[in-house]
């Protein structure tokens, strides 16, 4: 018996007008990949050697783990078309290799690469129709669908249609014993009639009909959204390298690029899925900041220079350089809640690009809102935010018996107050409540007191990198004057930047063993050195600081804290973890206001006092803040209080007014 | 003899209340060192401002010429270079610290060879030492300087120290400094007034002023204030910093730049007291003043004083009024 | 248009403690945060403002020691085209005659069209440094000034009296503005902008290179002699009112009460 296989250009003449097609397809499609790739690499270098973390990488490239989460429906859909698409892909291959190079493809092998060829033929149509369904039926909320998206999905869907076409004519012109492509079969009995004759000329229509497209499709792939393919990838793998080391200053200095190569790969990367504008708090405030605009704004211009022909690199009459590469005052309303980038399928980090825009606009002194540039010059000259005096750092602890290093404090463990807790009144009990906390617990530790220098978290993430690293010095010097090893920060955000950022300025500062208060409180806690025994007869929620969750993935101490105290009985809200909604007060956000009706962090209180809970717990000086000033601003005085978790911890330990 | 001068400051056609505050600044120097106080009008038609004075002061000398109806430091000088030199060793000649004094007087000082000292709020001469006390560092600390007054010595005085004198039983004499200007190039030229833009709020009538500073800290708390002196039926005024940053209008300035205001009860919050602003809370009835620093300058003038996050106080208030309505 | 614009460095004082030094002649200055003088840098900026508006340079210059020199560096960022120190070091620094010497003869030595500085300083008050250099020059001047505008060889400035009333003078050039605040938003100046100015030359001058004896600038030749600081009297002090916010409030609203 014969063995089943198929020839090649089997009923077609003319092979050589193909090779001659795709020939020219290929060139096309590498001249594409070449101007892609020459673009990304026109970039500067970040320092990203810090290894490659495969698992993450696997989990979200192979089975595109961040399009499924909190959208089965939209993963499935991607899942079928992408892997119908790869195995058809393969398919050509092999069987190029099979007709050029040496025959495998006969008979079991053959039944099996036919087989799966129809089943990712018939999963690439399944896809196709569910992202119709996705649109048009169900009509997901917030998708964004432009013109050019119906061209490459209806693309796909032409060629895999014309695939099966020409499949079942083939078996009907030329009917094998092996005719296992029953679908096809079938398909084409119903829509094409005739003699023999005529079916071999509908096959050899649809064969080329079938091959120029596909043809197309492969010039067209740079060119279009389709470069997601490799730009998806590409950016998930830098996205999952560590950093080394930021580039210093007098690096950046030279630098003469707009934007990293990185982040030139997420301009192209973007698939304008939406999935961030869903989330971000400032597009759910209705403020004016959509963080895929902000991708395609600034892609756009980024890309303008690129010289890519066919891909959008409109750059608007007023984009002039890195500065104004974002229009207006958008850039401003970023949080840095970085939730944008939690659910991005294919790791972009939009604040990482609005961090490089902000800086630019520092640098060369574009409109920056009075009160950022207010706060920078307060960091600059009082090495705090508040215009608060060198003098009155201390102020909190009036009364309080605090171990000052500079006062010859013996201890390799450094509380990092934080200005905020330093300086703002209403927070001075956070500071308070810790220090009698941790020496209750006979917890060795000492501060920097007047000395402690801004942690300058926000400086960075509102682009004043000179500042950030000038202040980042000063207080690295500091732990090294004192041989401070060990760091408990009572704020995520100094928490976040000496945990993460100290590290990639300076070596020494690698070595520091950064820690938040409250993993610090609940261990003391499991360790029986604190003893929460008051009852606090309390409905309480937890708001994540984006800071503490989100950026460090500490989720579970400060629950751990609640949940030893006795009496508070802990519900969570819809957005919770990962998810959390930020109050609105990260990446500067304390210092820029919006005229949105509805502020963002009323737009959380209102999520908090859905629960039921009468009291909403932080663990964030910032989220303190913005919360309580919501509470006020959006009339829920009577429905909730805001608390910060060692207040809380205070009263359930410490003899009332001990601190 | 020596005298102690008062330059009369005028402007529109009024003489300023500052004028009287230096006749009682004079006087009182006159007494302590046998100076004789005598009153200097420098005006156009100085002869209605002269009538004036003459209440207050024994002695007025005029100087009358069509260039001195608007205040000009040039033209003022061309008057009071010759006019210093007559008036002979040890005397003193006092200006408000306003912006006229501020203009004229150190100018005055660097063309004559006489010493100026600026915004004093105390004089004591010794000897020929001229000794005076100065607010510096934001009203933090007081400083002591002095120069040689052997010759004379020029004086801006800061305002709102002294109180206007009572009226003198006699009329004090008038007459004409029989002076003329020296011949001057002139380089500056007196263009006009301009009133700042008014807004929608007279703070000059408000029987109640809440008023912040400083302590506001952010664009974003202005609302707050402002919802706060909705619900206590006051009107919101500011110091200020306030204004120069545009977070309120120079309408609702309160301070010699800005506007003086006589309300029943001043509620100063986040107002560390600078004497300009001071300078404009002319005899209010109730004055409370919040402050978070409890060594604040705004608590020698206030009648009462609150020590205290002005945030946490204007919670509580707003709480307090919420709850009795 | 060439301008200078002379600065200082000041102690902020604003929000902070100003504590006595014992031996009563200064303050404790090292809780204090330093940095150019308020009103010096509106002058600054609206110099920076002018330039780019009408061409020419931007000088800055300061009495001071070498580390006052970031408040010109800083100036430098901002888009100033040199800065100049004068060494404070024979200078008696408390004495504005002695410093409107100092700058009088350095602008002598170069030609501007137009100088300007703070109306005064924050630390010591005087609002005398522009008066007396104007005067010591023989330029006209004029202080407390809200806007500028330039026409012909001439400027007019609108400059800030009591009550809500502004006034209008025109002025020759060249002339000595001494600047107001409010009358502009100075621009921030990023660490990286500093950083791009760092290598750029100050000139350090001495005064005898100004032509100025130590006599004439020093303690000895001082017409205004600091002799003493003491702290405010205490007064008449307010009636306290403590308690907790709440007890406050309620007292305050009984007091308006009482009134209003």
């Amino acid at each position: 018996m014969e063995q089943p296989y198929r020839e090649v250009f089997w009923n077609i003449s003319y092979s050589w007008l193909f090779y001659i097609l795709a020939a020219v397809a290929s060139l096309v499609f590498f001249y594409g990949i070449y101007k892609r790739a020459a673009f990304w690499m026109s970039g500067w270098s970040e320092r990203r050697n810090g290894g490659v973390d495969l698992k993450r990488l696997t989990k979200k490239v192979l089975f595109t783990s961040g399009i499924f989460s909190d959208d089965i429906m939209g993963g499935t859909t991607h899942f079928l078309i992408m892997w119908g698409f790869i195995v058809l892909f393969l398919g050509t291959v092999l069987s190029t290799i099979d007709h050029w190079i040496f025959h495998f493809l006969e008979g079991k092998v053959y039944i099996v690469y036919s087989v799966s060829l129809d089943i990712a033929g018939a999963a690439l149509i399944t896809g196709i129709i569910l992202a119709y369904v996705r649109r048009y039926i169900v009509k997901r909320k917030n998708m964004v669908t432009i013109v050019k998206d119906h061209v490459v999905l209806l693309l796909l869907l032409f060629i895999a249609i014309t695939g099966f076409f020409m499949e079942g004519l083939r078996l009907h012109a030329n009917p094998v014993p092996w005719s296992e492509s029953r679908v096809a079969y079938r398909v084409v009995d119903a829509i094409f009639h005739g003699s023999r004759a005529h079916l071999l000329f509908e096959h050899r229509l649809w064969w080329w009909i079938h091959s120029i497209s596909s043809l197309f499709l492969v010039a067209y792939l740079p060119f279009s959204k389709f470069i997601h393919i490799f730009a998806a990838p590409t950016n998930l793998t830098l996205d999952s390298m560590n950093y080394t080391s930021f580039l210093t200053l007098d690096e950046r200095e030279k630098v003469t690029t707009d934007f990293s190569k990185h982040q030139l790969v997420m301009f192209d990367a973007c698939t304008r899925c939406n999935r961030c504008q869903v989330v971000c708090p400032s597009s759910n405030a209705r403020e004016p900041l959509s963080p895929r605009m902000m991708i395609e704004e600034v892609g756009n211009y980024a890309r303008g220079a690129s010289g890519i022909p066919f891909v959008s690199s409109k750059r608007d009459a007023d984009q002039h350089d890195k500065a104004t590469a974002s229009l207006g005052d958008t850039i401003w309303y970023c949080t840095t809640c970085n939730n944008c980038y939690e659910v991005c399928p294919v790791g972009i980090n939009t604040s990482d690009i609005i961090r490089e825009v902000r800086a630019a606009r520092i640098e060369s002194g574009g409109e920056v809102p009075v009160n950022v540039q207010e706060m920078l010059e307060s960091v600059y000259k009082f090495k705090n935010p508040w215009q608060g005096s060198k003098g009155k750092r201390m102020d909190w602890a009036e009364g309080l018996d605090v171990p000052v290093f500079s006062k010859g404090a013996d201890s390799k463990r450094c509380l990092f107050v934080g200005c905020t807790p330093a300086y703002d009144t209403r927070l001075q009990s956070v500071a308070r409540n810790v220090v009698s906390l941790l020496e209750g617990a006979d917890y060795d530790f000492a501060v920097l007191g007047k000395e402690e220098a801004c942690c300058s978290e926000f400086v960075r993430e509102v682009g004043e990198d000179g500042l950030f690293t000038e202040l980042a010095y000063q207080n690295i010097d500091l732990f090294e004057r004192y041989g401070i090893t060990e760091i408990v920060a009572v704020c995520p955000h100094g928490f976040h930047t000496l945990r993460n950022e100290y590290g990639l300025m300076e070596d020494s500062a690698k070595r520091l063993d950064v820690v938040h208060i409250t993993e610090v409180l609940e261990r003391l806690i499991a360790d029986g050195r604190i003893k929460p025994t008051r009852e606090v007869p309390l409905v309480a929620t937890y708001h994540d600081p984006c800071f503490l969750g989100r950026r460090n993935g500490i989720y579970d101490a400060p629950r751990n804290i609640l949940r030893a105290i006795p009496g508070v009985k802990l519900v969570e809200m819809p957005r919770s973890r990962e998810k959390s909604f930020c109050c609105g007060g990260g990446g500067g956000r304390m210092w820029v206001e919006s005229n949105a009706d509805e502020k963002i962090a009323e737009i959380r209180v209102a999520e908090a006092v859905e629960t039921g809970a009468e009291v909403v717990v932080t663990a964030c000086p910032f989220c303190f803040s913005n919360l309580d000033d919501a509470v006020k601003t959006g009339g829920y005085e009577d429905k909730i209080k805001v608390m910060d978790v060692s207040e809380l911890l205070a009263e359930s330990v410490l003899e009332p007014g001990s601190s | 003899m020596a005298s102690v001068y008062v330059i009369a400051e005028h402007r529109k056609g009024e003489l300023g209340d500052v004028t009287l505050e230096n006749i009682a600044l004079a006087k009182e120097l006159g007494e302590k060192y046998g100076l004789a106080p005598k009153a200097i009008v420098l005006a156009s038609s100085a002869r209605a401002f002269a009538e004036e004075l003459a209440d207050y002061i024994p002695e007025v000398l005029t100087i009358e010429d069509p260039s001195l109806e608007n205040f000009l430091y040039e033209d003022y000088a061309a008057f009071l270079r010759p006019a210093v030199d007559m008036f002979g060793p040890g005397s003193i000649v006092l200006c408000p610290h306003t912006a006229f004094g501020m203009e004229l007087m150190p100018r005055l000082s660097a063309e004559t060879s006489l010493p100026c000292i600026t915004d004093v709020t105390e004089l004591e001469l010794d000897g020929t030492r001229l000794r005076a006390k100065r607010s510096i560092y934001n009203g933090k600390i007081v400083s002591s300087v002095s120069v040689d007054a052997s010759k004379g010595a020029l004086v801006t005085v800061r305002t709102g120290v002294y109180q206007a004198p009572d009226k003198l039983s006699a009329r004090g004499t008038i007459e004409g400094l029989g002076v003329s200007a020296e011949p001057v190039r002139k380089k500056t030229e007196f263009i006009g007034y301009r009133e700042a833009p008014a807004g929608e709020v007279d703070i000059t009538q408000a029987s109640f002023l809440l008023s912040i500073g400083r302590g506001i800290k952010d664009e974003e708390n202005i609302p707050r204030a402002a919802r706060l002196a909705e619900k206590m039926h006051a009107v919101l005024s500011c110091s200020r910093p306030v204004v120069d940053k545009k977070w309120l209008g120079k309408e609702r300035q309160v301070g010699t730049s800005g506007r003086t205001v006589k309300p029943k009860v001043y509620l100063a919050m986040g107002i560390s007291g600078a004497f300009q602003h001071i300078a404009g809370v002319k005899g209010a009835g109730v004055f409370i003043a919040v402050n978070r620093d409890p060594k604040a300058p705004i608590f020698r003038v206030a009648d009462y004083g609150v020590v205290e996050d002005m945030f946490k106080l204007m919670d509580a208030l707003e709480e307090k009024i919420g709850g009795e309505r | 248009m060439d301008i200078l614009v002379c600065i200082k460095k000041v102690p902020d004082t604003a929000d902070a403690e100003v504590i006595l030094r014992s031996d009563g002649k200064g303050i404790e200055e090292e809780d204090l945060a330093f940095g150019i003088n308020e009103w010096d840098n509106y002058a600054v900026e609206e110099a920076i403002r002018l330039k780019e508006k009408e061409g020419g340079k931007v000088a800055v210059v300061t009495i001071g020691t070498g580390d006052d020199e970031d408040i010109l560096r800083r100036c430098l960022a901002m888009g100033a085209d040199d800065a100049y120190r004068i060494d404070s070091s024979p200078f008696y620094m408390d004495d504005p005659y002695s410093v409107a010497k100092g700058l009088s003869a350095f602008a002598k030595k170069h030609s501007f069209d137009l100088i300007m500085t703070g109306v005064m300083a924050g630390d010591m008050s005087y609002a005398m440094t522009g008066p007396l250099t104007a005067g010591m020059l023989g330029i006209p001047h004029t202080t407390l000034v809200t806007s500028i505008d330039v026409k012909d060889g001439n400027i007019s400035v609108t400059r800030e009296l009591e009550g809500g009333l502004e006034e209008s003078v025109r002025l020759e050039l060249p002339a000595l503005l001494t600047i107001q605040t409010g009358i502009n938003e100075p621009r921030y100046v990023s660490i990286m902008g500093i950083r791009k100015v760092r290598s750029k030359e100050i000139p350090v001058l001495r005064a005898e290179e100004l032509g100025l004896s130590a006599e004439e600038i020093g303690e000895q030749g001082a017409v205004l002699e600091l002799e003493s600081l003491e702290r405010p009297p205490e007064g008449k002090e307010a009636e306290m009112i403590s308690g907790s916010p709440d007890e406050i409030a309620e007292k305050i609203l009984e007091i308006v009460k009482g009134v209003v």
